[in-house]
């Protein structure tokens, strides 16, 4: 650095310039995670957006099933379902969702309103009416993560096939 | 427990977000930086007192971040050489009247706000009338007068 000499030995006030630098480069690396963070956030990779969004499919390929790879806790996301209904003698059909995923996440809402919640063995069953049975039916579950971490979840038809899908919840 | 973990987080969180924007970011406090550091604050609120809105929880929360901030003033005052990493040093920009460009680059800091805080302070007019100044921890210039220097306020050194 270009250092002026005053007349007489300057005063240091207490600066250090070799932390100073340090304390610069530092800060700019600072900045660089800033717009990291924010470009990985624009590209879904800390919640939703693009590379977040992702779909599986039940292995007879009956259930489509459109979910976020990345969540954060408390935060709403939509668990989208489509399906071919498999409708009871009752025109009702079942879909169930694992106990372990349904108590890892609050369910503030579902669409269409399911017109009953039940238990049934460790899953629980949203059960709709089916007022025509439609070539493919679109339910969305409306989640919450409870708990921060990996969230392993299966979504199914009560007689029917099922899809596994596995997400990752930041605190 | 959550509310202690969250409030030390946030600490830590704007502890670091300020010391990455540099001490000059919200020194001189616009009419902006304060409306960005009250949305920031705002921000923050959730997320250290989540769906608690207890006495209890907003307790916590004032206690966690009150008892950090002591804290760091004690291991500033017990180990003098971490005060460095909490608040920075100070850096002369300016020495007989010949400002450090790099240095003022680098802390972002241009010649018409030392010549502001020259005015402001000891009501100097120009460069060549400043003996040194110092960008300090806070953010703010003082400014130290040549001894012969002509002052509309001689107010002696100031910092804004």
């Amino acid at each position: 650095m270009d250092d002026p000499r005053p007349t007489e030995q300057p005063p240091d006030f207490g600066q250090d310039l070799a932390f100073q630098r340090r304390e610069w480069r530092a800060e700019r690396i600072g900045w660089l995670t800033i717009a990291g963070l924010v470009l990985a956030a624009m590209l879904g990779l800390l919640g939703d957006g693009p590379l977040s969004s992702t779909s599986a499919d039940s292995p007879d390929g009956s259930i489509h099933l459109i979910y976020q790879r990345f969540g954060r806790i408390t935060a709403t996301q939509a668990i989208r379902l489509r399906f071919r209904p498999v409708a009871d003698e009752d025109r009702r059909y079942r879909v169930w969702i694992s106990g372990a995923y349904r108590d890892a996440n609050r369910v503030p809402e579902v669409s269409p309103t399911p017109e009953h919640v039940e238990d049934d063995r460790g899953r629980v069953v949203y059960v709709f009416r089916a007022l025509q049975i439609e070539r493919s039916t679109e339910v969305t579950f409306y989640v919450q993560p409870r708990a921060a971490g990996i969230c392993s979840g299966q979504i199914g038809l009560v007689g029917g096939d099922s899809v596994a899908f596995r997400q990752f919840i930041y605190p | 427990m959550s509310s202690v973990i969250h409030a030390a987080a946030v600490y830590l969180l704007f502890w670091v977000s300020l010391r990455i924007a540099g001490r000059r970011t919200l020194s001189q406090m616009t009419n902006f930086d304060l409306i960005l550091l009250l949305f920031i604050s705002e921000s923050a609120q959730t997320s250290m007192m989540g769906s608690d809105n207890s006495l209890t929880n907003t307790m916590l929360v004032i206690a966690t971040l009150i008892g950090i901030n002591v804290s760091t003033s004690l291991i500033q005052r017990r180990w003098p050489a971490l005060g460095r990493y909490f608040d920075g040093l100070p850096l002369v920009i300016v020495a007989d009247g010949r400002p450090f460009f790099d240095r003022m680059t680098m802390a972002r800091v241009d010649e018409a706000a030392v010549l502001a805080a020259a005015r402001n302070g000891p009501g100097l007019e120009r460069m060549d009338q400043i003996r040194y100044a110092v960008l300090e921890r806070n953010g703010g210039i003082s400014i130290i007068p040549k001894e012969n220097s002509e002052r509309s306020n001689p107010s002696g050194p100031s910092s804004i």
